[in-house]
């Protein structure tokens, strides 16, 4: 089928589709590796591949892989743990993009043990010093992931539009390892399991207006809305935000039961 | 043949707006379209989960829009630790286990007539170690989530949604015989006591499916010349397809119940 304009104009109606009206069409994604098949890797390395095409792989970047976070023993100590975590990086896409670039700005922030039935998930937010909350991520642009294992380029996936990556970076002073069990903000976890989320969002997150006794809008000399403190971990759904979340389990052993903690002086 | 992976352009509107004018009397704007290619795969799979919500941000949308509050994933098992009221256990028989729950994904991509255009499959592995050379040996809980059967659409009629459109949310129904056991219904295994990782993948093409090769590497063709196939191998995305894939993980803890002091709150049934 065709559409038929003026005098010969002949413009096809397959393969051409509105673009959308909304605000926010795309939604965001974290993105992880995932174990491949080896005679899948190796169709992209460069010695053994025809054509430039097919030489990105849709792999990120190697991270921490959701689930139970590796190493350890972790423990809740007196003083600091000295098995830490070493810095991990969260990676994120989102397909909205103009000329190329990303339209969106991708915000992260940490929450631990988030309560699925609360109303107030602003009061999870942990690890303020490794992660910073609501803080943007650092955007790594299109073909320039790097390398993965075996020195695979990596690189969009065949067959879509490369939407880059924003990379978030978690562990305090970039570098130093984090200590779980007893640097969250300084405070010391229980003894037992954890659940670490990272939330990454694609607007800043909620931020509600102040309101007077009545209920209304405070506004500044300006006009402009007075807004409250930012409630990280509270998408801003009313003006469309996504969402994706990334969940780490890990363990706090008491140093007292477990004769692996590695428990040393000083503060975390 | 290579997939052109990157025709999702202006550019391209651009070129057929250019020949429209180099003849007659056609304006195409190169705003507002988008020009797909057919091997594209414009919109990746996502797995979405709920959020908590903010009675703050609740009046927010309310006040907003016409929704009477924020739009939400329906209420399901969270993805990372499961907490559960009582212990999962290793039970003689079976354990009180879990209730059944629902695993939400959407992809954006539509059809001419605006319907989803990728079915969306998904698989469950047990303990998969992050350098796992075959995803197919740690396939589990098939009962659960079989890793040929399509999500089907949450409802017919659209979801609610803010400035995006309908997300076509799909979903799987994780229900046991009777309830969701995973410590002692692994396909009818028990698992060992201890902390497990169960990862999900889902995605938005059918699961890879080698070509077969002789001893020498020559691909294997059958009598008509056409090249045979393996069987897919499910938890492999056909990346060289073009699939886009996501990933989540829901850790549980399995207590033996034979332990008298880890045991002892365990709920076995006889």
């Amino acid at each position: 089928m065709a559409l038929l304009l003026g005098g010969g104009c002949i413009i096809p109606d397959r393969g051409i589709r509105n673009e959308s009206d909304d605000d926010n069409p795309g939604a965001v994604r974290i993105v992880e590796s995932i174990p491949v098949l080896d005679e899948l890797v190796s169709s992209c390395r460069r010695e053994e591949a025809e054509d430039e095409e097919i030489l990105n792989c849709p792999q990120v970047p190697p991270g921490l892989v959701q689930g139970v976070i590796p190493g350890g023993p972790y423990c809740s100590c007196p003083g600091r743990d000295g098995n830490t975590l070493p810095e991990f990086s969260i990676y994120a896409e989102d397909p909205d993009r103009i000329n190329d670039e990303p339209t969106d700005v991708l915000y992260a922030v940490a929450l631990l043990d988030l309560d699925p039935l609360t109303e107030s998930p602003q009061t999870f937010v942990a690890y303020p010093e490794h992660l910073t909350p609501g803080g943007p991520g650092e955007y790594i642009g299109a073909n320039s992931r790097g390398f993965g294992a075996d020195d695979v380029p990596l690189g969009s996936s065949v067959g879509r539009e490369d939407n880059g990556l924003w990379q978030f970076r978690f562990g305090k002073d970039r570098g130093e390892g984090v200590d779980l069990c007893n640097d969250d903000n300084g405070e010391t976890q229980t003894p037992g399991l954890h659940n670490l989320q990272i939330m990454v969002t694609d607007r800043p997150f909620f931020q509600p207006q102040r309101l007077d006794e009545n209920g209304d809008p405070q506004l500044d000399a300006s006009g402009n809305p007075l807004l409250l403190n930012a409630q990280y971990g509270m998408p801003d759904l009313a003006i469309g935000a996504t969402w994706a979340v990334a969940n780490f389990v890990f363990s706090c052993e008491d140093p007292a039961e477990e004769p692996a903690c590695n428990c040393i002086e000083g503060a975390p | 043949m290579s997939p052109r992976p990157r025709l999702r352009s202006r550019l391209a509107a651009v070129l057929i707006c250019g020949a429209a004018l180099g003849g007659t009397d056609c304006i195409i704007p190169d705003a507002g379209i988008i020009v797909e290619d057919e091997f594209l795969n414009a919109g990746a799979v996502r797995i979405v989960e709920p959020t908590p919500v903010t009675i703050r941000a609740d009046e927010d949308c309310d006040e907003l829009t016409t929704l009477g509050g924020c739009p939400r994933v329906p209420d399901t098992l969270p993805s990372g630790l499961i907490r559960t009221d009582s212990p999962l256990c290793v039970c003689p028989g079976a354990d009180q286990g879990l209730g059944e729950f629902d695993i939400y994904v959407e992809d954006p991509d539509v059809d001419e007539d605006g319907d989803p255009r990728d079915d969306i499959l998904g698989a469950l592995f047990l303990d998969m170690p992050s350098t796992a050379s075959d995803p197919s040996l740690f396939l589990a809980y098939t009962g659960l989530l079989a890793p040929d059967e399509p999500a089907t659409r949450f409802r017919a009629s659209d979801v609610q949604t803010i400035e995006r459109p309908d997300p076509h949310l799909k979903a799987w129904t994780l229900a046991g015989q009777p309830r969701v056991d995973l410590c002692n219904d692994n396909d009818g295994i028990q698992i060992p006591p201890g902390l497990h990782v169960l990862r999900l993948i889902v995605t938005d093409r059918p699961w890879y499916t080698p070509v077969l090769r002789d001893a020498d590497g020559m691909v294997i063709e059958d009598e008509d010349g056409e090249v045979v196939l393996g069987d897919p191998v499910v938890g492999m995305p056909d990346l060289a397809g073009g699939a886009s894939y996501d990933t989540r993980s829901y850790v549980f803890e399995c207590l033996d119940s034979s332990d008298p002091v880890a045991g002892s709150g365990c709920n076995c049934e006889s």
